[in-house]
């Protein structure tokens, strides 16, 4: 009865940025990344990506609250880097391993209907 | 039909546990152990623990809670139903009957299902068996499995109730259907569990594993020929025929057991997908063929159920036989157990002939000699109330009755509480137990009493009610409650219904100590509506529904059941005296029960008229128990409402049944002249009339019959002539009516406006309907100060202070004593509420403000001084003991009653001492006297403006420092009261909840309640003065402070759910800024802490603090306009209005006399003092605009926590502190301070105290780690102490650390913690997991910065194989290789297990595991060449020989020779794999 609507699960609200960048008062190097309408899916791949990330020392996400469409991503990283450029790095990263994924399995797309 | 169900059902799951064991085992170990079950060890004759222990620790409406004895007896509960009838065992012919019968294995189809579904959510433990059986070869793979059970449940259930009665594949069935439910609830307890869980199941339910446990495990510790001896030696002790038929029985069961086993899976897993069938049938046939190796494997289990069983566990099993025991005790007529009925088992056949169907038979069929020698069981005994003869009934009736009493009184007397210790070994009657089954869950004792009631003859009549009587503890019940009123202290009565607690939940982090519930709701009681439209009604109500409420509480059950009618009915008739007694005390006792149960009474029509009736109808002038009894009746009844009290004193009832009080108008001489007998009776009439009024005047009723009365009175309040009274031996009596003549009037000072007081205050009340405007006046006042500082001439009169002073002692008997000191307490209590209503309102007169002191103020004072009441320093130095010292030495005599005596009258002294004190300071004015009173007492006067207090102050602290003692010692009376988890084992009222010794309802607990108070109104005293000095402390005073600081404390344990008010108090006083200052001190003392607090801070804890803890724990529950399920919403809205509360409390006060247990939270758990930091807020998260101080309260109970822990460091005595809790609460509590986010460590000082607790709380570890040695480690067990549910709990913990956290160092060690060694398996394992899969391994500390010492975390090296393997899981997958680098106490912990599992010297069985993690690893490194620092390290891990140091320990690696053996050690592991063999090469190149 209460549930908000569906489409607030995906439909960024006017007037708010689809990510928000808060940089962490008490750590140096650290940061929160809020990310409007996004779940799991989105906040899982990123966070193992940032993993991979040699200068990161800290990365993790959390949905605050079930009903509550958007995820908090925080990230620490050495001196050597920053939150955002790790956070643009693994978000670059991502996008061409799926772009890549993407464009293989296109391929053996076409390949397996051309041999039919 | 609900039996049977039960019956069926549990012996169903019996065969589940047992049977899949038999089936994988040889022959051999069959014979054996059917040979030690069979009774070569008479085990056989020991009653048996089912499945489903007695009873179960939920609520009752779960059902019946053991099956019959029939399936509980047969150990081998599927040998005998398989057997082909070649059972040569004689005892078991009826068990087969039993489990045979088809017809009621019909019935239950219907309900079957759901009851199992209900059990299942219980305790899922039992259930986890039969993934097992899936599990235990590791091919199955049950998450799988369990996927798609999970999918096909809904099937499953359909086909199990079409083939219900196909007998064969029924079992195997229901067996699978467990297997479901099983899996599903462990769904989130990761199946690695399974080992630990299966054998948990077995450890904690059935003594036959046990005692299979037990021979398998010496089993296994015999060598072949140790073996094949002690086969020869049990072969040469049995017959040859008898080996012959059990060796057979043992083929035929395997044979058959294979046959079903197969044929039942395959059938069900038609259901399923077709891969699925085969894979779970290969996987049987796989268990069946393995023999060998089983066996060891079953060894191995074995050890790990002796460790795995908690205490708890075996407390409990040593409860369930103790109550199944009680089953085959047999008792003579007048109710004593007869032990030598010949248990031996040749005479048990015989025996056999007498069973409960029969009972009835047996006296036709003997009429020589003494039929009943042979005594009766309970079961018997209630069969033979349904006798034909009405001889046997009542004689029936009479048993049950005698029995019912002894049990009670032994109950009550046995206060060793050791019966459950000693088990069953010693043939000690556990009457506890005995009591818990007579009432307990089997219905039919409420039914059987229910219909003898209704019998036509007189005798049965009059014997069942007096069972009824028995049943409901009238006698102890009204033994106590008469005592209590005594004191004068308690204002309300406590409900007498039984009850329990609810279940925690997250919200309150789990912490215990919930809000009581009724076992059986109140609506189900006395379904009003149902009983006036009867005609409707009808079809809806059934005998089942009364049932199941008699089983939850027996007095509601005869309530329903519909007794009261009955006793009206039988009352109208004319009863005999004894029979009307009986059925009065009845009424009372149901009365008492519960207000719903007031409620009924009320209802019932005429009920109370023909009570009346009969009262007023007999001689006027006689007394008799029934009349007594009568007016007890209307004063219980008048107490649980105000309204109902009104309705007595307009509707006339209360002058009818006290116009005893308006005859005794007469002279002394008078009361002389009557017999001794009859002034008994007389007296007892009499104080019940007078308390009768005191209720009435509590409300505010009747409060201008004083002038008529007071003539009557007049002679009992004065000093009666004792010599007189001693020479008719009637002191008691007459005493007993002078203290209830006084508690009415202090009752009547409540009414008093005050002193000061100009206004008419009375305008205000009139408004207020309920309300009456009546008044006491002050002029009535006078005279009776007089009549009562007469009582405390102690000097004057030559017969009291022969009595109360030591000086002056004779040898006195202790009655008489008692009695008086009754009377004195009285007194008192009456002088103190008079100076209470002096004081005035306002509160803004300081010392010297007050503008006159009226006379009777320092009158009382002097009177104080001059008759040695008490000591002061300079006036008493030839003659030494005062009357404090005196009562001080009473307190001490074994009699309960004087020494409660003693407490109360210390009690209303110092209050009184107090308030004159208070009083005469305000005043500050000369005090005038008469001249008489100066002569004798020269420096009374200085002493008076001195104060009182003052000039007694040594006598105080010694008062205080005994009675210190005397409180901490009791501290843990009041946790007795929640064994298993309810206010006791059995469904009675009060006494009968049967907990040991009483439990609550003990004047054990009730003195120590009387010795709290006076400990807190000491401790008021001397606190509040050594707050307000302030600094400059010596250590001794300090240390001195910090004691009494301990002390009160622990009072807060002993408060019951009567007076929260005491609770209020003492959280007063713990809670002023002050006192914590003394905290912070303390603090100080014990670590190096470097904030200061500022008087604000201390301030704000204290306020927060307060209403924090108030709230939680002395809030009432608002009952009846919220609905069962509207609790949570309550309590939470509650939170943070405080005021609203009190105004609750307030009205509730007015209306009722009657103080609950249920709804509201006290006695207290022993860790409630945890509960600001294990609060859990959820409003943040949610960011609900709900402004709340969560933060802030956990702040304040972080530093009250540590301040409480740093002064329990100093604390001497070993008594109760906060250090008794045990360590994983504490624990546990830290953990929830960050569930629900970590703003808690943002705050700098926060952080500080949060981590000095952690450390101090490692310490603690370390101790108990100590104490416990390190064989039996695992003592923290969360999912089994706190919660089921505890791994849920903790991922989520690891969620928000691994999500938020930023890696934070306290909460890594807080999550660290959970590694440790002493952390039971299952949360082990789980929060293990749930860091590995989110990659958080890596954030954890260094294994130098986790609380407690390192080698909690590295010994004993670990064995479970769930562990290892998940160890080796993370290693592959990669969540360790950060670990390395960053030395997080991961590694650390992966390394030390693992090397030690893979190179350390293990007995052969463990190799096939070994060999596997090893390969496991190395094929990892093969493909990725990164792991091989960590592969390096692994091979080259030495084991420090000390912790401190571990950081260079790992540096110092391993060289040479055994670097070499390692290599071997893996290359043996690679078991011929080239590749594999390959890698090890390759190590080998890189090490060297």
């Amino acid at each position: 009865m209460n549930a908000p609507d569906r489409y607030e699960r995906f439909v960024v609200p006017e007037g708010t940025k689809k990510v928000s960048y808060e940089r962490d008062t008490k750590i140096i190097n650290a940061a929160s990344f809020t990310i409007e309408r996004e779940d799991h899916t989105v906040g899982n791949i990123v966070r193992m990506q940032l993993h991979r990330d040699g200068n990161v020392l800290f990365a993790g996400y959390k949905l605050p609250h079930p009903l509550q469409y958007k995820i908090i991503v925080r990230v620490h990283t050495t001196s050597q880097s920053s939150p955002m450029q790790a956070y643009n790095l693994a978000i670059n990263d991502l996008d061409k391993e799926l772009d890549h994924l993407k464009s293989v399995f296109e391929a053996e797309v076409a390949k397996v209907s051309g041999e039919y | 039909m609900k039996k049977s169900n039960g019956d069926n059902s549990s012996s169903g799951r019996k065969k589940t546990t047992f049977g899949p064991q038999l089936s994988e085992d040889d022959v051999a170990s069959i014979v054996m152990g059917g040979i030690v079950e069979k009774g070569v060890n008479q085990t056989v004759s020991q009653p048996q623990v089912t499945v489903l222990p007695f009873p179960v620790a939920r609520h009752r409406s779960h059902g019946p809670h053991w099956a019959p004895r029939a399936s509980n007896l047969s150990t081998h509960g599927k040998e005998v139903e398989e057997d082909d009838g070649e059972d040569t065992d004689l005892t078991n012919f009826d068990l087969v009957a039993a489990d045979a019968n088809p017809i009621k294995r019909k019935q239950k189809k219907g309900l079957d299902f759901r009851r199992w579904k209900e059990l299942a959510n219980g305790d899922d433990s039992v259930l986890l068996h039969n993934k097992k059986e899936h599990k235990s070869d590791g091919n199955a793979k049950p998450r799988e499995v369990e996927k798609e059970l999970n999918s096909t449940k809904s099937e499953v259930v359909k086909s199990h109730e079409h083939k219900i009665g196909n007998v064969g594949v029924d079992d195997i069935q229901s067996n699978i259907g467990n297997g479901i439910q099983s899996t599903i609830k462990s769904k989130n307890t990761s199946s690695h569990s399974l080992h630990v869980a299966a054998g948990m199941e077995q450890g904690s339910t059935s003594i036959e594993s046990e005692i299979d446990a037990e021979n398998r495990a010496r089993l296994e510790k015999m060598s072949t020929d140790e073996i094949a001896e002690a086969q020869d030696e049990i072969m040469k002790k049995m017959n040859p025929a008898l080996i012959k038929i059990l060796q057979k029985r043992g083929q035929n069961k395997m044979k058959k057991k294979n046959s079903i086993d197969s044929a039942a899976i395959g059938s069900i897993s038609e259901a399923f997908s077709e891969n699925n069938k085969k894979e779970s049938i290969s996987d049987n046939a796989h268990s069946t063929t393995i023999t060998s190796q089983k066996h060891t494997q079953k060894g191995l289990e074995n050890k790990d159920v002796a460790e795995v069983k908690s205490a708890a566990t075996s407390l409990w099993d040593a409860w369930s036989t103790n109550v199944e025991a009680a089953r085959d005790l047999r008792f003579s007529l007048d109710g004593d157990v007869i032990n030598n009925y010949g248990q031996a088992p040749g005479n048990s056949s015989a025996m056999g002939t007498y069973s409960v169907e029969n009972a009835s038979e047996r006296d036709f069929l003997r009429t020589e000699g003494d039929p009943g020698a042979l005594g009766y069981t309970i079961k018997e005994a209630l069969a033979l109330t349904r006798s034909v003869v009405p001889g046997q009934r009542s004689l029936a009736l009479h048993l049950l009755a005698s029995v019912l009493y002894k049990a009670q009184d032994n109950i009550i007397k046995n206060q060793a509480r050791s019966t459950l210790k000693v088990g069953n070994q010693n043939k000690i009657v556990d009457w506890e137990a005995l009591w818990a089954f007579a009432l307990g869950p089997e219905p039919e004792l409420a039914l059987s009493l229910r219909m003898c009631l209704d019998d036509n003859h007189n005798s049965v009549v009059i014997a069942c009610a007096r069972v009824i009587q028995c049943v409901l503890s009238y006698d102890f019940n009204e033994l106590l409650f008469d005592i209590s009123e005594k004191t004068g202290i308690f204002e309300k009565d406590v409900c007498t219904a039984p009850i329990f607690r609810s279940r925690p939940n997250i919200d309150v982090g789990f912490l215990h100590g919930g809000f009581w519930k009724y076992n059986t709701k109140p609506s189900n009681i006395f379904p009003f509506d149902k009983i006036i439209k009867d005609d409707d009604a009808e079809n809806e109500h059934t005998i089942k529904d009364d049932m199941v409420v008699a089983t939850q509480d027996i007095a509601a059950g005869l309530v329903r059941m519909g007794i009261l009618p009955r006793i009206r009915y039988l009352l109208e008739s004319d009863p005999s005296a004894a029979l009307e007694e009986c059925l009065i005390s009845i009424l009372v006792a149901i009365a008492r029960h519960s207000p719903t149960c007031a409620d009924a009474i009320m209802k019932c029509e005429r009920l109370i008229s023909v009570v009346v009736d009969r009262f007023t109808r007999k001689d006027q002038i006689g007394v008799d128990y029934s009349k007594i009894k009568s007016v007890i009746l209307m004063k219980v009844l008048a107490r649980s409402e105000r309204k109902r009290c009104m309705e007595f004193v307009n509707g006339g009832i209360f002058q009818k049944l006290t116009w005893h009080l308006y005859r005794c108008a007469f002279s002394v001489d008078h009361w002389m002249n009557i017999e001794t007998e009859k002034f008994k009776l007389l007296s007892a009439l009499l104080v019940e009339q007078l308390r009768f009024w005191k209720v009435c005047i509590q409300y505010g009723y009747c409060i201008s019959y004083f002038s008529d009365l007071f003539p009557a009175l007049y002679i009992w309040l004065d000093i009666p002539s004792f010599e007189k009274l001693i020479a008719k031996n009637i002191i008691q009596e007459f005493t007993a009516i002078t203290k209830e003549s006084y508690l009415v009037l202090k009752a009547l000072t409540r009414t008093l406006p005050n002193f000061y007081s100009h206004s008419e205050k009375v305008d205000q009340s009139i408004d207020d309907p309920m309300t009456d405007a009546e008044t006491w006046r002050w002029t009535h006042v006078g005279p009776m100060i007089d009549l009562a500082l007469k009582w405390l001439s102690l000097e004057n009169d030559p017969y009291l202070s022969s009595l109360l002073l030591l000086s002056g002692r004779m040898n006195n008997e202790g009655l008489t004593l008692t009695s008086v000191l009754w009377v004195i307490s009285t007194v008192l209590q009456f002088l103190f509420g008079v100076l209470k209503s002096v004081i005035p309102e306002d509160n803004s007169i300081v010392s010297g403000n007050l503008p006159w002191l009226p006379e009777f103020i320092p009158k009382i004072g002097l009177h104080i001084i001059k008759n040695r009441i008490l000591s002061f320093d300079r006036s008493d130095t030839n003659h030494a003991g005062s009357f404090l010292e005196f009562l001080h030495q009473c307190r001490h005599q074994s009699d309960k009653e004087t020494s409660l005596a003693s407490v109360c009258c210390l009690n209303g002294l110092l209050e009184t001492v107090i308030t004159v004190n208070k009083l005469i300071k305000l005043a500050k004015t000369d005090i005038t006297m008469s001249p008489n009173d100066h002569q004798s007492v020269e420096s009374a006067d200085k002493i008076l403006t001195d104060g009182l207090l003052k000039c007694s102050i040594s006598e105080m602290t010694t008062l205080l420092e005994t009675f210190m003692k005397l409180t901490s010692l009791s501290g843990q009376l009041m946790q007795s009261v929640e064994m298993f988890g309810r206010g006791g084992p059995a469904p009675g009222v009060g006494v009968g909840w049967g907990a040991a010794a009483g439990g609550f309802w003990s004047l054990n607990i009730l003195v120590a309640q009387m010795d709290a108070r006076l400990v807190l109104q000491l401790l008021e005293i001397f606190l509040v003065e050594s707050a307000k000095e302030k600094e400059n402390h010596t250590d001794d005073e300090m240390n001195m402070t910090m004691e009494r600081l301990n002390c009160a404390f622990s009072l807060c344990l002993l408060v019951g759910p009567m007076d929260g008010f005491i609770m209020e108090k003492v959280l007063d006083i713990l809670l002023q800024p002050e006192i914590l200052m003394y905290l912070d001190f303390g603090i100080r003392r014990s670590l190096t802490f470097g904030w200061r607090y500022t008087e604000e801070e201390y301030l704000m804890f204290s306020e927060n603090l307060m209403s924090h803890f108030k709230d939680r724990w002395l809030h009432v529950k608002k009952s009846k306009s919220k609905t069962r399920d509207g609790q949570h919403g309550t309590s939470k809205k509650s939170k943070f209005s405080l005021n609203t509360i009190q105004e609750d409390v307030d009205t509730s006060a007015h209306t009722s006399l009657l103080t609950e247990w249920a709804h509201q939270r006290l006695p207290l758990p022993a860790h409630w003092f945890l509960s600001p930091i294990s609060t859990i807020d959820y409003t943040k998260l949610v960011n609900l605009p709900v402004k709340s101080n969560v933060l802030e309260v956990h702040k304040s109970g972080l530093f009250f926590i540590l301040g409480l822990e740093a002064i329990s460091n100093h604390v001497s005595s070993n008594a109760y502190s906060i250090q008794n809790v045990p360590v994983i609460w504490k624990l546990h509590a830290l953990s929830v301070t960050l569930f629900a986010g970590m703003d808690i460590l943002e705050d700098e000082k926060t952080r500080d105290i949060y981590s000095n607790l952690q450390e101090f709380y490692g310490q603690i570890l370390d101790k108990k780690l100590l104490e416990v040695g390190c064989n039996s480690s695992d003592f923290l067990k969360f999912d089994k102490e706190i919660h089921d549910s505890y791994s849920t709990f903790v991922e989520t913990l690891v969620e928000n650390f691994a999500g938020a956290s930023y890696g934070d160092l306290l909460f890594g060690r807080q999550i660290s913690m959970y590694l440790h060694r002493c952390v039971g398996a299952p949360v082990r394992l789980a929060v293990w997991n749930a860091l590995s899969n989110i990659r958080a391994l890596e954030l954890l500390p260094p294994l130098d910065k986790c609380l407690a010492r390192e080698e909690g975390y590295l010994e004993p090296p670990e064995d479970d194989e769930m562990i290892l393997e998940a160890y080796v899981k993370s290693w592959v997958a990669g969540s360790l290789d950060r670990s390395l680098t960053r030395k997080s106490v991961a590694f650390t912990l992966a390394v030390h297990h693992l090397s030690h599992f893979i190179f350390g010297n293990h007995s052969g069985d463990k190799n096939s595991s070994r060999n596997k993690l090893a390969k496991s690893i190395l094929r990892d490194y093969s493909r990725k060449s990164d792991h091989e620092v960590m592969m390096v390290k692994l091979i080259q891990y030495e084991k420090p020989a000390k912790y401190e140091k571990l950081e260079q320990a790992a540096d110092a690696s391993l060289q040479g020779m055994e670097i070499a053996r390692r290599l071997t050690v893996l290359r043996e592991a690679c078991e011929g794999n080239s590749t594999l063999l390959g890698v090890v090469e390759k190590l080998k190149k890189v090490i060297s």
